[in-house]
Parts: structure tokens; sequence; C-alpha cells
């Protein structure tokens, strides 16, 4: 190989810029900033331009609602009175300075650090928009001001500001998170004293002399109000002691404090809104324990056919979120709605089985059988509402009793629509964690909610008719792919299978269901 | 290594404060490194927002098989190297690869001389030469890797460092520096 192939490393100009830096201008970072907030500004859809909200009486009526909502709202603030700002509410919201940078006036407040590291504190504190300059290594810092609680002047306020850190000017800019609580000057266990400190302290930090006069005004008002309240009222008395006053506040954005802020970045969890469908297998594995009352002899007869069920085709409709907890596990929930549909097969009597297949029936028509009449002998209800022949076929004891007979030869289809809504509450345990195509085994509880059972064409069993139990759990258990490309959007496919636990109908129901479903679920995932 | 996990979890969440803090800790280096590709200063700085944008859009992609900077730094070479390739400056120089043995090689014991005059040295460089030597110099890639990069032959990215350690060797010369004490 040539010498040069080989490539020695030349230290000599790796070293020399190994660790060499220079600050790029800060128009750099406000550009990329620009730059990632336009790709991640949210598309707006035009639901006004889809579906039937696109027709034009549509648009008219949401206009209109919208416009009312407006003066509705409007004409409410409007009436509303406003209420007694506070002292921090006074401070103009386009001023970089606010009641912390009192210590610039050294004849009401005296700071006990140097002049420039309060006046870095203080201007830590502001809460505007604008860009500041800030100590480039503070930790959270702490701001005590200390006013004597009852004070025979007006005129004399005494704060002590001590600031716990390093204050180095740093010219980068950030965005100021700091917030600053101080005391509602209307509580009422606050004295004349205090309130005219707090209020000189309000007026010292102003910047405009117009602003500091209003607010002035303001104060004065709020010391009337306080002195109506307390008309009346008992007077107690307090020992002199210094109130203290504690501002909390935090630089946001400091590379010193990192290690705390990754902390409380990390605690931040992803969360994520989904959609999706699931065509499935629906079971609902039927089966008549024992026969109604009213056939028992013919229970007892061997030709007596069995109920069966079979799945068939159905969806399932979810709509949920989940959080991340941690970089495996995840939990979710939402709601679903399940229309299975199924098939049950079910002997018939052999009277009716004669007159079906004498009239050559549709097979699909509801007529007595095994299923049928477990059903309605399961309800009174749905025994009231049994169609004319049932009462002949089938509650005609001494018919029944000398040729009724449900037998295997006359096997009736019918197809069967159940209605759940459904509560799924699942943990999700991350297999390929941060990766573009993530897989995850999921397993949780759903809770079944009936609705209603569609037998045939005109039997309806809903949860009232105390066939079905209202609410029943099955166990939701599969895998799921989830591909994520860079954004917020994501799409996932999911195998389940969900078999109930325990029974699906009551106890002493003739029916027994034990509902399963298996399918394959398809989503769409939003990301926040 | 946690730190950098923070960092690039944020920075998949589209967390801003960490992608700023992300963009505090590394932009000095990268902006040094553009200007090693990119003599214009403003051409430079359109070179740092590419690559940072580039950084936080494919942050997904990164698998922690290297140390994050290595990452970085790897983006922001090629997004120069793109910038670059629309002018193709290392195309016009013959093949000399048979000066290679007389090149001398480094001597570590060497005193370091300032970071901004060595980047200056090399900002004055050719454009095809200051890439190539950046590349092989600097960055550690061979020849026949840069030669996949830049789209070249072999030669050619022979004789452009060539050329550029003979220009390097003869600037530090006229600045007063020994010319056989320092590795060129």
């Amino acid at each position: 190989m040539d010498e040069l192939d080989k490539n020695v490393p030349d230290d000599f100009w790796r070293k020399a810029f190994d660790e060499a830096a220079e600050t790029p201008p800060a128009r750099v970072w406000d550009t990329i900033e620009h730059r990632l907030d336009e790709s991640n500004a949210p598309k707006i859809i035009p639901l006004w331009g889809l579906g039937p909200a696109s027709s034009r009486p549509i648009l008219w009526g949401t206009g209109l609602a919208a416009a009312l909502a407006l003066l509705i709202v409007g004409w409410w603030v409007m009436k509303t009175p406003t209420a007694n700002p506070s002292i921090a509410q006074i401070q103009p919201s386009n001023s970089t300075e606010n009641v912390a940078m009192a210590p610039a006036t050294p004849e009401k407040l005296s700071a006990t650090k140097s002049a420039d590291q309060s006046a870095d504190v203080a201007t830590s504190l502001s809460k505007s928009s604008k860009l500041v300059k800030r100590p480039a290594t503070t930790s959270a810092s702490r701001m005590t001001i200390q006013v004597p609680s009852v004070s025979g002047t007006n005129d004399v306020g005494v704060a002590q500001i001590m600031a716990s850190s390093n204050h180095k000017p740093n010219p980068l800019r950030t965005q100021p998170t700091a917030v600053a609580t101080f005391h509602n000057p209307s509580m009422p266990t606050v004295t004349d004293g205090f309130t005219s400190a707090v209020n000189r302290l309000a007026v010292n930090s102003l910047t405009t002399d117009q602003i500091a006069v209003s607010g002035d005004m303001q104060a004065r008002q709020n010391e009337a109000q306080v002195i109506e309240q307390l008309t009346g009222k008992p007077l107690r008395m307090r020992s002199q002691g210094p109130i203290q006053r504690i501002v909390w506040f935090q630089p946001a954005e400091e590379l010193a404090i990192e290690p705390e802020l990754t902390k409380e970045t990390r605690k931040k969890r992803e969360m994520w809104a989904s959609v999706s469908a699931m065509p499935n297998a629906f079971n609902p594995m039927v089966s008549v324990h024992s026969p109604p009352s009213a056939l028992k002899t013919v229970a007892s007869n061997a030709n007596q056919g069995s109920v069966n069920s079979r799945a068939s085709f159905s969806m399932a409709y979810q709509a949920g979120a989940g959080v991340q907890l941690n970089e495996h596990w995840s939990v979710e929930s939402g709601v679903g709605y399940l229309v299975g549909h199924s098939t049950v097969e079910a002997p018939t009597q052999s009277a009716s089985y004669g007159l079906i297949a004498g009239a050559n029936t549709d097979r699909s028509a509801t007529v007595s059988n095994l299923y049928v009449d477990a059903l309605r002998s399961s309800s009174k209800a749905l025994s009231d509402a049994a169609p004319a022949n049932y009462d002949v076929l089938s509650t005609n004891n001494a018919y029944l009793s000398q040729s009724s007979n449900y037998t295997s030869q006359g096997q009736q289809m019918l197809t069967n629509d159940y209605q759940y809504m459904q509560i799924p509450v699942q943990l999700g345990y991350q297999l390929r964690p941060r990766k573009r195509l993530s897989l995850a085994v999921l397993g949780g509880l759903l809770t079944n909610i009936f609705v209603r059972n569609t037998v045939g064409s005109d039997v309806v069993v809903t949860a009232k008719d105390g066939v079905y139990r209202p609410v029943s759990l099955a166990a939701t258990m599969g895998a799921r792919f989830r591909y994520r490309p860079p954004g917020r959007w994501s799409a996932s496919l999911a195998g389940m299978y969900q078999p109930s636990l325990g029974l699906g109908t009551q106890t002493e129901s003739q029916v027994q269901s034990q509902p399963t479903s298996t399918g394959m679920s398809f989503g769409v995932d939003y990301h926040f | 290594m946690q730190d950098e996990y923070a960092l690039v979890e944020g920075c998949r969440r589209q967390d801003r404060i960490v992608q700023r803090q992300l963009y505090e800790r590394f932009a000095g280096k990268l902006f040094v490194l553009c200007k090693r590709y990119i003599k214009d200063p403003d051409e430079a700085e359109d070179v740092l927002q590419d690559a940072f944008v580039k950084i936080y859009r494919n942050i997904d992609s990164f698998r922690f098989e290297c140390p994050l900077e290595a990452w970085l730094k790897r983006i922001t070479i090629n997004t120069a190297l793109k910038q670059l390739r629309k002018e193709k400056p290392w195309d016009n120089t013959a093949d000399v690869q048979d000066l290679a043995p007389i090149l001398p090689q480094a001597d570590e014991s060497l005193p370091t001389l300032n970071y901004k005059y060595l980047l200056q040295l090399i900002q004055e460089l050719p454009p095809g030469c200051r890439t190539v030597f950046n590349l092989y110099a600097i960055e550690g890639y061979n020849h026949p890797e840069i030669a996949e990069m830049l789209d070249i032959a072999e030669g050619t990215s022979k004789s452009q460092y060539s050329r550029a350690r003979m220009l390097l060797q003869q600037k530090l010369q006229s600045d007063g520096h020994p010319a056989h004490g320092h590795p060129l």
C-alpha cells in the first residue's frame, strides 16, 4: 500500500483543532430555530371542505354559531368587573425590569451582595419576552426579601436581597422562565406598614413614571379595601418579626444546570394518541347449558342436536392514548367499539323443521330452535316479545310434550351481530426501543360493555334482557410493530388475541357465551 | 454518556430546550470545522445551520454506535462537502502520486501553534487542496475513502494533499516558522 494510503494520524493538526471552538453568531441559532418551527408547524386539515361539513347550510350555521359564541364571550368579558391586579400584574409587560430590580434604588433597598450581582439575579427574574443577559453558571437561586411587618411610616421599606450564586455575564440568549410570586397586599394579616412597603417596592420597580403612578393608585385602592374588610373584625396583634418572602426562580436553560434540566426533561414522558381499526374473527363460543324449563322433556331426548357457533368477519374500532413510562414500558387505554359477526348453528324443533323444509323458508329467518328458545326462556322480556308461532310451538307444553323435538337433522343457521363498547387498558413492553421500526409486546384487560346482539333478523337481545352480562372482562394480548419516521406521526400494525375471562352471559342464563376475538389491528398514532 | 443520552432523547422529543443545549455544547467546535472547509464566514454559517437542522431531523437515526460528537462532525462534514460539491474544486489537479515518498511525517514534539493561525493557513489554501487536507490530515480518512467521498480518483486526492502540504510548508517558512520544525 502506498505510504499516503496508510494515513498516519497527523497529531499536530488534530490536536490543534481538537478543542478549537468559536461561538457562532446568535443569528445562526435563530435561523435554525425558525427552520425547525417551520418544519414542526402543524398541518391544518380543512375539515369544512370534507364530507357533510362541506354543505353550504352547515358552513353558514357553524359560522353563525362561532360569531354568536364570540359575541357572548366578548359581552361576558366586558361585563365582568376586572379584579384588582396584584403587584406582579401591574408591572409592564414590555419592560425588562420588574419588582426584582428593586436593588437598583439603594435608598429603599440594600443588597447584601454587590450591585452588579443583584442586578444580574434580578434581571433573571424578568418575565419579559425580550432577550436578556444572564449568568452562565447560576444554579437555582434564592432571593429573600425581608420587610418589616409593622411599620409606623409609609416611607420606610427595607428589602434585603440575598442571591446565592455566581454571576458572570453570558451573551447567550435564553428563554426566561423565571417565576416571581409576591404576597397579595390585600391579605388580612398584612398591616398598613407592610402594604406600604410593598407598594413602595412596586413603585420603585417600575420603569416608567406613568405605570408607577398607576400602580401606586391601584395599591392605595387595595389598602382601602383591606381596611374596609377588616372593619368590625377583632384586632389580632402579631409579633414584630420580619416577614420573609421567598421568591424562587430557576433559570430554565443554562449549561451549568444541565444535569437538573436533563433530569427534568427525562421526567417528561412521551405521549401519543392513536386510532385503529381491527378486522377480526369474533366467535361468541355459544352453548346451551340447560334447556328451557318448558322444554325439559325435550332435553332428555337423545336426538337433540347441539349449538355451535362460528366466527365471521368482524370489525373493532378504537381510539386511545398512551404514555411511555420509561425506555421499555408504556401504558395505554382508550375506548373502542366492536361489531362482532358470527353464525350460530342450532337444532330446530322437528315441527318447525317440517315447516322450514316444507315452505323452503329463508335459513336466516328466526324460527323456533334450541338457541332462540333458550334465549327467550332466559329472558321474560324476550319471551313476551316472541312472535305468535313461538307460543304455539314452544310454550304449549301439551304440544311440546307430545310432538316437539330438537333434532340435529334440522340445523338452522342464525347470524349473530354482537355490539360491544370496549375499554382496553394495556401495558406494553418495547423490545426495540427508540428504533424507527419498534416492536412491543402488549398485554392487559379489556372491559366489554354489552350493547346488543341481533339474532337472525328479528330477535334483539339487549343488556336489559338479563341474558348477557352488561360488563364482562377479557384479556388482551399481542404484539405491535410501529413504524415511526422523523416527525410526530407513526403507523402501527398489531396482532391481537382477546379471550374473555369468564362468561359473557348471566350465570342463570341458559345460553352461555365466552367470546373470543383474534385479529390484526391497523392504526395511526400522533406523538406529542 | 448518560448526558449524551439525555441530550439525544430530548432532541428526539423535539424538546426545544434540549435542542438548544445540544447546540450550545457543540456549535463552537462545529463552527470551526465548517470554517476549515468553507473560507467565506457567511457561507460557513449557512453550512452550520444546515448541519444542525439535519442533525435535529435525523437524530432518530443515531444509535449510540459512536460518540455523539463524532456523529455530529460527520454530518457537518457531509454538509460542507455537499456545499463544496457544487463547485468541484478538487478536479483540477494532475495526479502527482510520485510525490508521496518525499513528504515528511508528523512530529509530536513540535510546539502547538494557535489554532486561529493554523485555521487561517488552511483557509488560504485553494478549495480542493483544503478539502482533501482537512479530510486526510485532520479527519483521518485515507485516500480511497476521500476519493469515494469526493467522487475523484485516488491519485487526485493524493496530489491535492501533496500540494496542500507544500503550500502550507511554504507559508510557514514565509511566516518565520522553521520549515522542518512542523509536520509538513
